[in-house]
């Protein structure tokens, strides 16, 4: 019986002109959303790859100089934005584009492409996301809000009834049928999106498995909205009533509850501000290590140290540079530092959005929003593995150089420089995304919540069964 | 008269019976007062961080007073140990519409050697000079300020009330029987309609009236902002009237949520596509690539070419010949060094900010495809929250740190580095920046959506009366007959 009223729903729906006309209005603004982003983010890469391979040209032509000095010239790494951010932009607007990498810092990532944006940007972003986020549950609502209430009104609900299906076999048939036809549609989206995602994408393969479990995630988005619209609409005494409740659904899921959340979540968990951060690094730094400054007593402690590792007494007599020793102990404590300090900030970030992911219970959106931009990889933790990439980038090339001078200079020389061939034997920085493993393990509560939405789907169309058929 | 006010009169009864409108009432003013809250919130603290700021700088002047109060003493040591604010200091209506001031820096410290080497690569000493820390998760969620409960739920609470405000009577098998009242039809729809646009004027009013108030804004600017709203209002009221004239009441709600989604989310994120692809913004990494060849070149250049290239750019400090210029301790190898650098960048940004300026006058066209577009533009414009705002800082930024670098470039060059406690009262402590906010900017958008919103509503006026009482030649009585 499930079968056969799912057939008769998805024969109605192919037959109505309703879905024909709303599905060619959500791909053509598909279709507009992948042309305008192909071009923005196709832009975008090529300027950043650029400017990346002439941050390393400009290292590479430096004047010859002390280890340290050229090491202070440092090195830019750009984030150069995921072929899947075409189809998930996440937070790829609100943080910054380079890190500017030299001794003794870490620095911000400065200059999002949100600071350039006026008040249209915060709207929204035209995203094939923000279409199956934000559009297609509308979509659904539209399709699904009479589907048992307008059985009801024609007085067509007992005759079923009378045939021997039960209400749950009415709901659950009237489920499938209306989440085959949208099932259709979210294939031709995905197609649609994968060609699209081929062009950008080259021979990058490691997009294809994410773009799959992207298709599965919305998949179950999709179903969780059209069971909650047909169960809602199997409880309600009318298609108005029901179309009410739908909407006030749908405008809390994906309006009003993504953006309290996330200023809650600001609120209980504050952050410094960028002037009390930088208060704070300055009094930790005075606690420690200055490499450049001979008066400093923990330096005097330290070459103590190297002195007796050396067995010699003065620091004249010592083989290796004791100034770039002492460097490369200031930058371990810079180091700590820092860690320290980016640590604390980054607790309450991944505090807030722990808040926001575990709002996902309430409300699918949320879950769908961390589960898409973590596969895409446009979300806070990818962001952070790249800034976590280039600290790594800046220790290695530092450390490299300060180590060099250790070896190959004497102590209180800063004129012996060296040149190409040194600067050569540093590697070129390149950010290596993490595989798609890796996102699905930084965030388990959304895609477990996904998975919790859609295993409740069986107890929501079972709470139908003992719905009164005569109002 | 009297039978306008029954009409309302029992309208309103009818509503407070509603639980469905009582509930929807009070959660929109919980998330107003939230709103209020939260607009509140974040500007106190912008002024808490440029208090800070201003905190520290004054403390530093304060411990170099007593240096120089014990004997003279160099300008460079007063250049390093003073520092000039220039702060955007929110506006009391930024409480209510907090725009784009949540993405860019509010509270600079000019006292740096390389405005620009500090703002775009290292902010190495300086960090006033980068960007605020925020979640971005934060960001991407945006504001829920006033002005997003105005924009997005206002309408929205105004749709939910009038949806069915002809198919509600003809489903109830009322219209017809409306129809051989004295009123007339149309007359009566309007009234009704009028009547939720008060509404939710009244209540959105409320809520700017107490942010205002709150937020100590001057009688003026609110008066302003509550026109924007009003024109916005009517704009919407003219478009649920535009747009509510199916017989059913489920394609009227459909109808006019689709018309809200288009105006407030479809229509602006199609926009800013479309600006992303016409005005891409592409010149930061250019800077960051000037700034490290700027700073590859001028350092190793040697001290004297350093010098003269210098006073040729700056030919004020020619005045007797000069020494060369020694190394690090010499207070004008640093104003050379950096003076040079940011010399050489400063045409890049002016590409870079001409550029931003073209994008934003892009951007505010395109302001005028939808009334939410419009309407967050004249409310970011009067709480001196919007692009352009924001934009005007950034670039008087520079002019500010030009000033305060001739002031001390002036004691380098001409006054011999010398520094006496006499001059200690001229150090420049803190530039003022006031928003420039032009009333043409809100005015404009708000007598457009007033303008547009009474069209809507004469075009609606007009078109309720030929569809809400179905065929001309039907009769009503047989129709009440048969029901």
């Amino acid at each position: 019986m499930t079968g056969v009223i799912a057939k008769h729903e998805f024969a109605r729906l192919w037959k109505d002109r309703r879905l024909l006309l709303l599905s060619g209005v959500l791909l053509v603004l598909l279709i507009t959303s992948l042309v305008t982003a192909t071009q923005n983010i196709g832009a975008l890469r090529a300027e950043r790859l650029e400017a990346q391979e002439a941050s390393r040209r400009r290292w590479l032509e430096q004047i010859p100089r002390n280890p340290h000095v050229a090491a202070h010239f440092g090195n830019f790494a750009f984030r150069i934005q995921t072929p899947l951010s075409l189809f998930d932009d996440g937070l790829d607007s609100y943080t910054g584009t380079y890190v500017y990498l030299e001794p003794h810092k870490q620095n911000d990532i400065k200059f999002s492409q949100a600071q350039e944006a006026t008040s249209i940007g915060r709207f929204s972003h035209f995203t094939p996301a923000f279409i199956l986020q934000t559009l297609l549950p509308l979509l659904i609502i539209f399709l699904c809000f009479a589907s048992v209430t307008k059985e009801k009104e024609d007085d067509t609900l007992r005759l079923l009834l009378l045939q021997g299906a039960s209400m749950r076999q009415v709901v659950l048939g009237k489920v499938l049928g209306n989440f085959g036809a949208i099932a259709l549609l979210m294939i031709l989206f995905f197609v649609i999106s994968g060609v699209a995602l081929a062009g950008l994408a080259g021979g990058n393969a490691s997009v294809w498995p994410a773009l799959l479990l992207l298709f599965g995630a919305y998949f179950a988005y999709a179903f969780v909205f059209t069971v909650v619209a047909i169960v809602i609409s199997a409880h309600s005494r009318s298609s108005r009533a029901s179309l009410m409740k739908l909407l006030g659904i749908w405008i809390l899921a994906c309006i009003i509850v993504p953006k309290i959340a996330a200023n809650l979540a600001g609120n209980l968990y504050q952050t410094p501000s960028q002037f009390q951060f930088n208060e704070m690094v300055r009094q930790d730094e005075k606690n420690g290590l200055d490499g450049h400054n001979p008066a400093d007593s923990r330096r005097n402690a330290l070459l103590k140290q190297t002195l007796a590792k050396y067995g010699v007494d003065t620091i004249t007599k010592l083989s290796v540079n004791f100034d770039a020793i002492a460097m490369v102990e200031s930058e371990k404590y810079t180091t700590m530092v820092y860690r320290k300090r980016f640590g604390q900030v980054e607790g309450q970030f991944q505090k807030q959005n722990a808040f926001c992911e575990w709002i996902g219970l309430a409300d699918p959106f949320q879950a769908i929003q961390s589960c898409s931009m973590a596969l895409c990889g446009t979300d806070y933790d990818h962001f952070r593995q790249f800034h976590a990439q280039a600290e790594q980038y800046r220790l290695y090339f530092v450390n490299t150089m300060n180590e060099f001078m250790v070896t190959h200079t004497k102590t209180g020389d800063w004129s012996t420089s060296f040149g190409r061939d040194l600067y050569q034997t540093i590697e070129p920085f390149a950010y290596h995304p993490p595989p798609v493993g890796w996102s699905l393990a930084r965030r388990p509560v959304s895609f477990v919540l996904l998975l919790f939405w859609l295993a409740i789907c069986p107890l929501l169309i079972h709470s139908t069964r003992k719905i009164p058929v005569v109002q | 008269m009297r039978r306008i006010t029954a009409i309302l009169y029992y309208d309103w009864l009818q509503m407070i019976r509603s639980a469905s409108f009582v509930f929807i009432s009070g959660l929109l003013l919980c998330i107003g007062i939230y709103a209020l809250y939260y607009g509140h919130a974040q500007v106190r603290d912008q002024q808490e961080n440029i208090a800070r700021v201003k905190q520290a700088i004054d403390s530093t002047v304060r411990g170099f007073y007593h240096t120089v109060s014990r004997g003279d003493t160099t300008a460079l040591e007063a250049y390093s140990e003073s520092g000039t604010l220039f702060a955007n200091y929110p506006r009391p209506l930024a409480a209510l519409s907090f725009g784009q001031r949540d993405v860019d820096r509010f509270a600079l410290n000019l006292a740096t050697y390389s405005f620009f080497y500090d703002k775009y690569s290292t902010g190495y000493k300086n960090k006033t000079l980068s960007n605020e820390i925020v979640n971005p998760m934060r960001l991407l969620a945006g504001n829920l300020d006033l002005s997003f409960v105005l924009i997005f739920l206002m309408p929205l609470y105004l749709i939910l009330l009038s949806y069915n405000i002809i198919s509600g009577e003809k489903e109830a098998g009322t219209l017809d029987l409306l129809g051989i009242q004295t009123i007339r039809l149309n007359g009566y729809i309007l009234t009704r309609l009028l009547f939720r646009l008060g509404l939710m004027v009244v209540i959105g009013g409320a809520l700017i009236v107490a942010g205002a108030f709150a937020a100590h804004s001057d009688a003026v600017s609110t008066l302003y902002f509550s026109g924007v709203y009003i024109g916005y209002s009517t704009c919407w009221a003219g478009i649920v009237l535009l747009f509510c004239r199916s017989r059913y009441s489920g394609t009227n709600a459909l109808t006019l949520i689709t018309a809200w989604l288009m105006l407030c989310f479809v229509l602006p994120a199609l926009y800013n596509a479309l600006l992303n692809a016409q005005h891409p913004i592409h010149a930061k990494t250019r800077i960051s690539n000037a700034v490290q060849r700027s700073e590859s070149d001028v350092y190793p250049l040697p001290n004297r070419v350093k010098l003269d290239s210098f006073l040729t750019l700056y030919p004020r400090y020619r005045t007797t010949p000069m020494d060369s210029i020694t190394g690090y301790n010499d207070a004008r190898w640093w104003a050379c060094t950096y003076g040079i650098i940011d010399h050489d960048l400063e045409p890049i940004e002016e590409e870079y900010q001409s550029a931003r300026s073209r994008r934003i006058r892009a951007a505010n066209r395109w302001n005028y495809g939808s009334p939410a577009l419009l309407a967050q533009y004249a409310f970011n414009q009067l709480a001196a929250s919007n692009a352009e705002q924001l934009q005007d800082f950034d670039t008087l930024a520079y002019r500010g740190f030009c000033k305060r670098m001739e002031y001390f470039d002036s004691l380098f060059f001409l006054g011999h580095n010398q520094f006496t406690l006499a001059q200690f009262k001229d150090i420049p402590l803190e530039y003022e920046y006031h928003a420039i906010v032009p009333n043409e900017t809100f005015t404009g958008p708000a007598l457009l959506m007033l303008a547009a919103g009474v069209l809507l509503l004469a075009a609606g006026y007009r078109l309720v009366g030929s569809t809400a009482a179905g065929p001309k030649n039907q009769p009503i009585v047989p129709t009440l007959l048969t029901q």
